[in-house]
């Protein structure tokens, strides 16, 4: 059964922003105003009588809770989630159950007037038990890879969530997708302020869940690769969106041709090989006027030759981005152990992808991709690097 | 005049100057004029004894002397913009300068939320030390707060004015109509403005002119409730905003963070305008405005009641914009992992970029999607590819694509097999629904405002043969909407080209209860020339309206040839000259006996009463020599022969030009014109 504590706690700070904004507007012994704080009241009871607890944090651009990203609502509260930080000094607001109505006018209070100094202490003058309020995190002290290990394992959350829509053959919301594009974002942020972690994060692997991973991996790759090119960051959000989704036709392939452990035989591989076109036309449905990831889905097996797979008219060119991520899959398929392979070093798979450039690869983009390499494993320290891992998600 | 009428011609003068007012600069000539106009119309009411406040009730304007029910949706627009500022009674004094009157004007041209209590309205008076109007409301201000009181005020004021001279009625009315043909004038002025970017364009900065970015937002903002009945409001969005788009920095900057923004969480207008905007010119806005303001809106929209699609995907947008909001030639904001000097990155980084062009993208897109619909396992790659294509085809049309939009519809619509009713509709057959829908067909219309025709014209052409029968009814319903005649004529002619599959609409307008909808499509008819129309335009010759009957004549000739000369007999004697004159002219072939007993009648009528009659007579005159009969002869030396008066010239024309043919077959002396006044 579906893990339901991120809708419920998206309502719930839905509830305490329409009461802002209710109190913004109306007295506090308005009619209204006295509505929405009944109503954050018993979204809070609610929540608080099943979970125990309930603890928002706010970090830059991003809102958590309970140690998940809400990407949507980390877009739609941008404003009230950046106030809070700047101008209220509050980082965190925790619930525990048993909250009293005097708490939540106590709550209106900070998040409209501000604690005016350190939270912590302002919780206590006002003696709130149920509710506490957490300095906002400096930058310096917000881990650059936990955000982006946060995002990570939303991405794989949220293409979880694809995957489980079109499995179950229902059409895929827009919003599902804006989901992902939040978290590709949060990732390209984190690693343009540190690019090591291209590295440390496309060595995250699952054998279970292969392709959910493999896609994340793919899309980190190619933010690495069109980083050393030299793209704009906005490019980069598609690169990043387009190697997310760029395998998304797998998700139709059954499981057993999928996980199969040795070779496939011809029929299976016929089936495989329309996974592009099977994707190309899953992203199709979608509405949004960006392409990319469709064209890049269909597109990724062609090969620099034009000799893979769909086949296409003649006179076709492969897209550049499609080339990119062509790189970008291959070396985390080589570099994954999968059912029927044991991972293969990443030196031996820079020999494979030099010895295909100008076949399978375009040869700019394998020394891209040698360059990459190159300064960030020189960069990577000892610690962080290879941490491959099998586990299925996190803990 | 009664008094009623007096506060009527005072309300509608002031409704003239406000709107005038908000669509020039103050110190403009025009809204100049209409403020002094306003000043005379003051005046005519005091003479008339037209006696201050006038109080603004929940559906009338009372005074001291009555009150005034208000119907008219002009009136209840003002009653409304009163009572929204706290203003429930307005009074003007007899020695009001103009400047004041001007104030009063633009405070009731205010942002009502700058202005939404009455002390706002006070104040903004009073700063502009305003003393000879005042607002207010019953029971302040010292006013008289009962209808009793208003009363005696009203007998007063009468006494102490003198009752002044009243204005005959014929001069009111002359106002009157004056005021309602000007309000007129600049309405249609305005409707043909909506299709012509320029135009806007000059508008736009000669009401901007000097920061009045509100001036500007209310243009646009009446531009947009103009279109909102439309049925092309798409096209004159995208021609509103185009126009915008043009517009300096320094005044689209507040417009669009101040007022367009602000405004489209609320005001449907705004909002409507907003949803038509491209990625493009979304990322371009976003330049003007600082972010939150953005990020204000998807949290404003949230709230919006209406249009859940619209709103889906104007939030998508501008979530996708609020991600992109980097400068997209930039260099990424992170540390460069190497030199982005190197001339292999620098080939590969622009190739990459240049592949992402949007157009680029979208051109891709078709290809894929073709490749999809194409592919071997077509049974399995559906309908969406379809749907895919047609959207695809609908956004190279607006964005100066159409090359690309015909390449689509050559690759899908031309292997669609014929629907029928036992099978369940194709996706290609769907596809052709979509592409033929109002919002494909609407941008082919558009293409066709743009000069020269000749190229868009043939993309019009191909488009309607590719989407098929229903695309073409689309456009021929949108052809009798068309306010415009030259892109009307485009319209026809590309009609024209398409040609026969395009009778069947033309037939089904014929019955249309516009009487234009029905000439256009009689034109159109007559242009493609095929016979299969002829049965209906017959029919159409007995139409109620002059103007489809005469062109209904020309194609009849035109289509019908020999087998119209029968139909065409029965309007020899229509009631309009020109159809008369048309069908005699039409008759005229030779040899065509049997039109002489008819074209006789023309001629055997009561003579030439008008010129109209004279040249039908004088039509008849060269029918008959035309057809060249001894019968028709016949007519004509009987013409000749008829006698006429030296003051009836049109009667000496007529007979003249029969002399005049029968000398060409006769010996000239037999029929001068002397011989025959002579006898």
């Amino acid at each position: 059964m579906a893990d339901s504590r991120p809708e419920q706690a998206s309502h719930v700070f839905g509830c305490l922003h329409g009461l802002v904004r209710t109190a913004a507007l109306y007295p506090a012994m308005h009619a209204l105003t006295v509505k929405a704080k009944q109503t954050l009241h018993d979204a809070l009871t609610a929540y608080l009588s099943t979970h125990g607890r309930l603890v928002y944090r706010f970090l830059g651009d991003v809102l958590v809770a309970d140690d998940r990203i809400l990407p949507r609502e980390s877009l739609l509260y941008r404003r009230f989630v950046a106030v809070c930080q700047n101008e209220w000094q509050i980082g965190s607001i925790s619930f525990i159950a048993g909250v009293e109505p005097r708490e939540v006018d106590a709550l209106l209070e900070a998040v409209t007037a501000g604690v005016g100094g350190e939270p912590a202490s302002w919780t206590l003058r006002k003696g709130l038990s149920h509710v506490l309020l957490g300095p906002p995190v400096q930058p310096e002290q917000q881990s650059g890879e936990t955000t982006a290990k946060r995002a990570y394992y939303g991405s794989i959350d949220a293409l979880r969530d694809i995957q489980a829509t079109v499995r179950a053959r229902s059409p895929l919301a827009v919003e599902q997708l804006g989901t992902l594009r939040v978290f590709s974002s949060t990732l390209l942020e984190q690693i343009l302020q540190s690019p090591a972690l291209v590295l440390r994060l496309a060595s995250i692997k699952s054998y279970d869940e292969y392709t959910l991973y493999h896609s994340v991996n793919v899309a980190v790759i190619s933010i690495g690769l069109g980083l050393v090119i030299g793209l704009p960051e906005t490019l980069l959000r598609e690169i990043a969106m387009a190697g997310m989704l760029h395998d998304v036709g797998k998700i139709a392939i059954p499981l057993e041709i999928l996980r199969k452990p040795g070779p496939l035989d011809e029929e299976e591989w016929q089936i495989m090989r329309r996974h592009p076109v099977l994707g190309a036309d899953l992203l199709s449905r979608l509405p949004g006027s960006n392409r990319l990831p469709m064209i890049v889905a269909f597109e990724h097996h062609l090969r620099f030759d034009l000799r893979g797979y769909p086949s296409v008219a003649t006179g076709w060119a492969q897209h550049p981005v499609s080339r990119l991520a062509c790189v970008a899959d291959v070396f985390d398929a080589m570099s994954s152990r999968r059912a029927y392979k044991k991972a293969i070093p990443n030196t031996d798979v820079r020999g494979f992808v030099r010895d295909e450039a100008g076949r399978t690869f375009d040869p700019r983009l394998v020394c891209v991709l040698d360059l990459m390499l190159g300064q960030l494993e020189g960069e990577t320290p000892e610690e962080g690097l290879h941490e491959k891992s099998d586990r299925v998600s996190r803990a | 005049m009664s008094n009623q009428q007096a506060l009527l011609q005072f309300l509608r003068a002031l409704l003239a100057a406000k709107k005038s007012l908000a669509l020039y600069p103050p110190a403009s000539e025009a809204a100049t004029g209409w403020i002094e106009r306003l000043r005379r119309s003051l005046d005519d009411a005091f003479r008339q004894g037209l006696i201050f406040p006038i109080r603004v009730g929940r559906d009338r304007f009372s005074w001291p002397g009555g009150e005034v029910a208000v119907t008219d949706q002009a009136l209840k627009g003002l009653r409304f913009e009163m009572q929204s500022r706290g203003i429930l009674e307005l009074s003007i004094e007899p020695s009001v300068e103009t400047w004041e009157l001007q104030a009063m004007l633009e405070l009731l041209n205010k942002p009502v939320e700058q202005f939404a209590s009455l002390t706002a309205a006070r104040n903004y008076l009073r700063d502009r030390a305003v003393v000879h109007v005042s607002v207010s409301a019953p029971g302040l201000g010292g006013l008289p707060a009962t209808p009793g009181s208003l009363d005696l005020g009203w007998g007063t004021g009468t006494d102490e004015s003198g009752s002044g001279a009243m204005l005959p009625g014929a001069d009111a009315d002359a106002l009157d109509l004056l005021v309602e043909s000007i309000l007129k004038s600049i309405d249609e002025r305005l409707e043909n403005l909506a299709y012509e970017r320029t135009g806007l364009l000059e508008w736009f900065q000669t009401v901007s002119r000097g920061g009045r970015v509100d001036l500007l937002y209310a243009a646009v903002k009446m531009l947009g409730a103009m279109a909102q009945g439309s049925g092309d409001r798409e096209v004159r969005a995208r021609t509103t905003l185009e126009a915008l788009m043009l517009l300096p920095d320094a005044t689209l900057t507040p417009f669009f963070g101040d007022y367009l923004l602000p405004g489209a969480a609320t005001d449907l207008t705004a909002f409507n305008l907003l949803t038509q905007v491209t990625e493009d010119e979304l990322r371009q806005i976003a330049r003007h405005v600082p972010r939150e303001r953005l990020v204000a809106l998807t949290t404003e929209l949230l709230e919006y009641p209406w249009e859940e699609g619209k709103r889906q995907r104007l939030l998508e947008a501008i979530t996708l914009t609020l991600e992109r909001d980097a400068d997209p030639g930039a260099p990424p904001a992170g540390p460069s992992l190497l030199s982005h000097s190197d001339p292999l990155l620098l080939e590969l980084r622009q190739e990459i970029m240049d592949a992402c062009r949007p157009e680029v993208l979208l051109a891709r897109s078709a290809d894929v999607l073709l490749a999809l619909i194409s592919s071997a396992h077509r049974a399995e790659s559906p309908e969406f590819a379809f749907d895919a294509l047609a959207e695809i085809a609908r956004e190279a049309l607006a964005g100066g694509q159409p090359d690309l939009a015909l390449r689509v519809l050559r690759s899908v619509a031309t292997d669609a097999t014929p629907e029928t009713s036992q099978n369940p509709p194709t996706p290609t057959t769907l596809f052709r629904g979509k592409v033929a829908g109002h919002s494909h067909v609407s941008l082919i219309v558009d293409l066709l405002r743009q000069d020269p025709p000749t190229g868009p014209m043939d993309i019009a052409t191909e488009y309607l043969r590719l989407a098929g029968p229903e695309g073409v009814e689309v456009f021929t319903a949108l052809l009798a909407e068309q306010p415009h005649r030259r892109i009307r004529i485009r319209m026809c002619e590309v009609l024209a080209r398409v040609g026969v599959p395009a009778i069947p609409s033309l037939l089904s307008r014929l019955d249309d209860k516009r009487w234009f909808a029905v000439r256009n499509a009689l034109y159109t008819l007559r242009k493609i020339g095929h016979t299969s129309a002829f049965p209906a335009i017959v029919a159409v010759l007995e139409h109620p309206h002059p103007r489809v009957r005469l062109e209904a004549v020309r194609a009849a000739i035109h289509v019908g040839g020999a087998a119209a000369r029968a139909p065409l007999l029965r309007r020899v004697h229509d009631p309009d000259p020109s159809v008369r004159r048309t069908a005699i002219g039409a008759v005229g072939t030779p040899g065509n006996d049997a039109a002489v007993p008819e074209l006789r009648k023309v001629l055997q009528g009561p003579g030439a009463r008008s010129e109209d009659d004279a040249e039908v007579q004088l039509e008849t005159i060269r029918a008959l020599a035309s057809i060249a009969t001894p019968a028709a002869l016949e007519v004509l030396e009987a013409t000749v022969s008829r006698r006429t008066w030296f003051w009836k010239r049109a009667d000496r024309r007529v007979r003249d030009l029969a002399v005049q043919t029968l000398a060409g077959r006769k010996p000239l002396a037999s029929v001068s014109p002397e011989a025959v006044d002579g006898r």
